[in-house]
């Protein structure tokens, strides 16, 4: 059942599934209607028969689900009332309490609630207190539990086992490298997210190779998981900004945005003008954050000449945050004639950014006759004053 | 002509019979679609560092809050103050508010230390002039609009205009999103960016549960028995035809109360209409009707573990006025778009779900209602026989009570808010009890609704609110 939860034929199963209770329905109310042969009218037979049918599997169902209720409820209070006891027992080995054998033995008796408050004193727990807990994985002699739980066919048990496993400071790596393999997508993910953040430089390597085909979603959370000094990290940027590829450059392009740290990325004009609007828009949306070797006023002014608004937006927001003042006379030339209010906002507060006279080119726009140039010149220069202020303050 | 009049009454008596056990068999497999849905859900394990990075993340699309407010100084500055605190890594919050005649905008200026901001707001939708927009200056994402009263379409249509973000998230100033529902709603659009247009999160009956700083903090069943109904409704509702609808792409609602959309797709089906009662009903309509015809390869999503908590009507009257306005507004949504039902050029959409909704939920009450009526009259005037008339209310409570306990035992089965056993306990006794008299009335004024549509068809009624864990309180 758990494998086919996490299949691809799940769907398929969805699907198919109401098909055959309703045709389970269908015979169990024509068998009932052979019960009540004794009524001659016919419509009167099969609709006592759709009543009976309708209410007996309603209380089978309820009976079944209340008394579940129950025994569950119960259930869920001693454990819970164990995961307590461990809980202090846990609280007191980590303060440097001798409760070691009384934790032994409850894992041995109870390992799931150990295991889940083992997990959370780790996320708690800092420096020689968390090296303490951490070693009871051992010394239970659970982590063979979980490292042979990561071959098993059940998704939720290696997705359970992998998720443990990566709070060790010295993960066994390997075994995890095996998971990427797993049929279940959501296993693989977990084995590329735990490989990401603590996986040696090849294994990083290897996750890095596949973002480009994963999807944006999985793409944004293992951004967030490889270490800024990963060197497998910069050998990938340098070659994925230099490839033709718009689906590698575009992965690597989504990293820096995630990051937002300076990334060197060497000659950018073919990214400036690439054929693709979206290679372009977050070209120079990432810009900030790009050493390039290559003039960023030249590349600017490419993209605010470009023909989507999208790309000048951010070519604005670029020149703003780059501060390049010579870029002035030309943002308020655009400003004046932006087509789409976005735009103008961006352009207007990079003009806030620059010094030379922007500031007090952006002011005459309050005056201006475009209604739109004036209220948004209005805005932005009241935002920039309070902001002025606040710092002030 | 007797023998004519009586075969007719045994005749509808038999059609309304027939009608009722094929709205519960549909009901039934819609219920299914939707617990095979639930299933996948709760037992799918989902690795927790994954939401943790996107809650974190840039590149998490922003959302602009959209909160259209009238007359709510019971909740405002509470309910306010909880969707700032949301979880999610960039989004900003724009309460409108829609010509108050009591304290809403003076209390959000004291409270959020606000003030007339010169932000920009685009024309992109037509829609009532703005007389002040409102900003804090504390560093918090917050912008009140204040403009004089011109109905929630049309507020949420000014606050389009003033949204600055790619995703609006649309809920009722007085309803309570739960911390991690902004960045679950969002999940289907980080997805499938290219295909989601909307998401429909789930709208959980806020009565009895306990309420601190904004936030639920324990469920519990509500008190009375008339929220105890509507809490079964709406289980019955969400749980059950729109998940169902959801898998088939074919979603027709998405609740004022709690829903998500790409800002550009509301651009270019104009907004939301001011012409209906049932705004967010027709929106939805509207956004399928526009996909299908540009060919649009889209969907339109509902997810159960977004929830937003909103307080039920505890008065008969105010529940009756907000019902006739559910009605009014499914019937003229489907009025409006009549020229898709049954068109195959809207597949399933045209095929299955809008004549289920015509045939069920537009006509379902005048049906049950004259059926209730023939049988009444034929057993008085003893022109139709004991037999068919044991027969019509058995059905009829069947299907009501069938479909209250399954979405009951639905919600114990999957998702489990409710976590005692006295609360399921409670709930299926309402869901026993309900139809007993509770739906009836609701079936009498959702039939009435049609008639209030030709007099008057465009009046929303008052609200009474109590507010959350305060006295009761009228914000009419």
């Amino acid at each position: 059942m758990a494998r086919l939860l996490y299949s691809r034929y799940w769907q398929t199963t969805q699907r198919l599934l109401p098909i055959i209770v309703l045709a389970l329905y269908v015979m169990s109310i024509l068998v009932t209607a052979l019960v009540f042969s004794w009524l001659d009218d016919q419509f009167v037979r099969y609709a006592l028969a759709c009543v009976v049918v309708q209410t007996v599997s309603l209380l089978l169902l309820t009976a079944g689900l209340v008394a579940g209720k129950i025994i569950g409820t119960r259930w869920n209070d001693r454990r819970q009332r164990r995961i307590d006891r461990i809980s202090d027992l846990m609280a007191q080995y980590s303060s440097g309490a001798e409760s070691q054998a009384q934790l032994l033995e409850a894992a041995h008796a109870h390992s799931s609630e150990f295991l889940e408050v083992w997990e959370a004193s780790l996320t708690r727990l800092k420096g020689s207190s968390r090296l303490r807990v951490e070693g009871l994985l051992h010394e239970t002699g659970l982590h063979r539990v979980l490292l042979s739980r990561l071959s098993d066919h059940d998704p939720g048990r290696v997705l359970f086992a992998i998720s443990l496993l990566r709070k060790l400071d010295n993960p066994i790596m390997e075994a995890i490298e095996k998971a990427l393999t797993h049929p279940a997508d959501v296993v693989r993910m977990a084995a590329r997210i735990t490989l990401a953040a603590r996986g040696s430089p090849q294994a990083q390597e290897r996750v890095l190779r596949e973002l480009p085909r994963l999807p944006f979603w999985q793409r944004v959370v293992l951004f967030q998981q490889i270490p800024g000094d990963s060197p497998a990290l910069h050998e990938y940027l340098a070659r994925a900004f230099q490839t033709g590829d718009d689906t590698t450059v575009l992965a690597a392009l989504e990293f820096v945005l995630s990051r937002q740290r300076l990334q060197p990325i060497g000659p950018a004009s073919r990214l400036a003008g690439s054929t693709s609007v979206e290679v372009r828009i977050k070209f120079f949306r990432a810009l900030p954050f790009l050493a390039t070797d290559e003039d960023p006023v030249v590349l600017i002014r490419r993209g605010l000449d470009d023909a989507d608004w999208r790309v000048r937006t951010m070519s604005a927001r670029a020149g703003g945050a780059l501060g390049i003042a010579s870029l002035g006379p030309l943002m308020a030339q655009r400003f004046a004639r932006a087509t789409h209010p976005v735009e103008a906002g961006h352009l207007a507060r990079a003009l806030t950014t620059l010094d030379g006279d922007s500031w007090r080119r952006l002011q005459e726009f309050t005056v201006a006759e475009n209604e739109v140039t004036r209220a948004i010149a209005a805005e932005v220069i009241e935002k920039h004053l309070a902001h002025v202020h606040q710092e002030v303050r | 002509m007797r023998e004519l009049f009586v075969s007719f009454l045994t005749w509808y008596d038999n059609l309304v019979i027939f009608y009722l056990f094929a709205i519960s068999t549909i009901y039934m497999m819609l219920l299914l679609v939707g617990c095979a849905a639930l299933l996948h859900h709760r037992f799918f394990r989902r690795d927790p560092e994954v939401s943790r990075a996107l809650e974190f993340s840039a590149l998490m699309p922003p959302i602009s809050i959209l909160a259209p407010a009238f007359n709510e100084s019971a909740n405002i500055c509470q309910s306010v103050r909880a969707m700032l605190l949301l979880r999610y890594p960039q989004f900003e919050v724009v309460v409108i508010n829609d010509g108050s005649k009591d304290e809403t905008l003076r209390l959000l200026i004291d409270e959020f230390h606000l003030y007339k901001s010169a932000r920009f707001s685009g024309h992109q939708l037509a829609s009532a002039p703005i007389r002040a927009i409102y900003e804090s200056v504390d560093p918090i994402p917050l912008v009140v609009i204040d403009k004089g009263n011109s109905g929630k379409a049309d507020s949420l249509n000014v606050g389009l205009n003033v949204a600055r973000y790619p995703l609006v998230c649309t809920v009722d100033a007085d309803s309570i999103l739960e911390e991690d529902a902004l960045l679950r709603a969002a999940l289907p659009f980080v997805e499938d960016p290219e295909r989601v247009i909307a998401v429909s999160g789930i709208v959980r009956v806020a009565n009895g549960c306990q309420v601190t700083a904004g936030r639920v903090v324990r469920v519990d069943v509500p008190r009375s028995w008339l929220a105890r109904f509507q809490v079964v409704e709406y289980l019955r509702a969400f749980l059950g035809g729109r998940i169902a609808f959801s898998s088939y792409n074919c979603l027709l609602v998405i609740s004022g109360a709690f829903g998500l959309f790409s800002k550009a797709a509301l651009l270019a089906v104009g907004g939301y209409h001011t012409d209906t009662v049932g705004e967010d009903m027709e929106l939805v309509v509207r956004l399928h009707h526009w996909a299908r015809r540009e060919h649009k390869n889209y969907r339109i999503v509902f997810e159960p573990e977004p929830v937003c908590w909103t307080e039920v009507p505890e008065a008969l009257s105010t529940l009756r006025r907000q019902r006739s306005r559910w009605q009014r507004g499914t019937i003229q949504t489907l009025w409006t778009h009549r020229g898709m039902i049954a068109n195959p050029r809207y597949g399933l959409l045209g095929l299955a779900a809008f004549p289920y909704y015509v045939l069920f939920e537009m006509f379902g009450p005048v049906v049950e209602l004259t059926g209730y009526l023939v049988t009444l009259v034929g057993l008085g005037f003893n022109l139709i026989n004991r037999d068919t008339a044991l027969l019509f209310f058995l059905g009829s409570l069947t299907y009501g009570v069938l479909l209250s306990v399954a979405s009951v035992l639905l919600e114990e089965l999957t998702l489990r808010r409710y976590p005692k056993v006295q609360d399921l306990l409670i709930l299926l006794t309402a869901s026993v009890v309900e139809s007993l008299g509770f739906r009836q009335l609701l079936t009498i004024w959702r039939a009435q609704a049609f008639w209030h549509l030709f007099r008057n068809g465009q009046a929303w009624g008052a609200m009474e609110r109590k507010g959350f864990g305060q006295r009761a309180r009228h914000t009419a």
